[in-house]
């Protein structure tokens, strides 16, 4: 028993069997979050403020930095999928649209990755 | 609206120009200032009745724009009610603005992402580039953009809590919705204020 109607059978069109992916990874993204979202606040609340000794002295601890950099990774991840749905909702010309995405991605991996390499550099010890 | 007799059809507009003007009258614009409508009460601010003028206001200028509209055609009697939902008159009810606000945290928090990177960064590569961004950060504007930054994160945090909740299939009804959004705004205020305290 299909429900496809003749039209979508011959263009050959149809679902990609990825409907609930984007929105699953969402949550994924989200639970990751919930603990992740503790190390990150308080290393970076510690560390703020603090002379560059102390900065490099926190993030010399591994859990610091594991979870700073688990937090940066998930939480660029979430972003970048969170404005994703924001452009997709507000702008509806379809250049700027693919420019803002395009954009979007670029960015949130550039920013992501950026952050990594600092925090990496920090705990090996490479930032003295 | 079919009313086949012309008998009918006039009864039915009559009705309806008998309800407008009932409407519009009370929500004249020269009874709420002739009456001093808003003075015999005391318990409504100064505000509150500010914003009600304006309210008036804003539903007179809809109503009337309708009316006009519909006068050419006057079978068109669904032509002279009010759009719906009108976002901007009607009060709205807590778990919109939660909602709202959440995207609006949502993406303020990717300026506060790219800020924190680049301190990171900066912390990462030199002393000298470290002070510039941490001097930035840390004076009073700085300190100010954290901390609304801050708040935006937790009250991000509590609302994303909510949502995983609801994505589970339970927590719906209006008042576990209601007790939700208590809670998630007491959470951001504990946890925006626990770390203010320990940072």
């Amino acid at each position: 028993m299909t429900f496809r109607t003749d039209y979508s059978r011959v263009a050959g069109l149809g679902p990609a069997r990825q409907g609930a992916q984007r929105w699953w990874m969402q949550r994924l993204a989200s639970v990751a979050l919930v603990p992740l979202a503790f190390i990150f606040i308080s290393a970076i609340s510690r560390s703020l403020g603090a002379s560059r000794e102390e900065v490099l002295g926190i993030f010399a601890n591994p859990w610091n930095s594991i979870g700073t950099m688990l937090f940066l990774v998930v939480g660029f991840m979430h972003l970048r999928m969170g404005l994703h749905e924001v452009i997709e909702d507000y702008v509806h010309t379809k250049g700027t649209a693919t420019m803002l995405h395009v954009l979007n991605t670029l960015l949130c991996w550039g920013f992501a990755v950026t952050g990594v390499f600092a925090v990496a550099r920090m705990t090996l010890g490479l930032g003295e | 609206m079919s009313c086949t007799t012309r008998a009918a059809t006039i009864t039915v507009k009559k009705h309806v120009h008998d309800r407008m003007d009932v409407l519009r009258h009370s929500l004249s614009t020269i009874e709420c200032i002739d009456r001093y409508w808003y003075w015999q009460f005391p318990e409504i601010s100064i505000f509150q009745s500010a914003r009600h003028f304006a309210i008036v206001m804003r539903v007179r200028t809809s109503w009337d724009s309708r009316c006009h509209a519909g006068a050419g055609m006057s079978d068109n009697i669904p032509g002279i009610r009010p759009l719906s939902p009108h976002a901007t008159i009607y009060r709205w009810p807590l778990n919109a603005v939660m909602s709202i606000m959440h995207r609006i945290t949502g993406v303020g928090l990717v300026v506060g992402a790219c800020l924190v990177v680049w301190w990171l960064f900066a912390a990462s590569i030199s002393e000298e580039h470290f002070k510039f961004v941490d001097g930035l950060l840390t004076s009073i504007i700085g300190e100010l953009v954290m901390l609304g930054l801050l708040a935006a994160f937790w009250y991000h945090f509590c609302n994303g809590i909510r949502h995983l909740i609801w994505d589970m299939g339970t927590g719906f009804d209006a008042a576990n919705v209601r007790l939700s959004a208590m809670l998630g705004l007491l959470g951001t205020a504990v946890l925006t204020g626990g770390t203010v305290l320990l940072a």
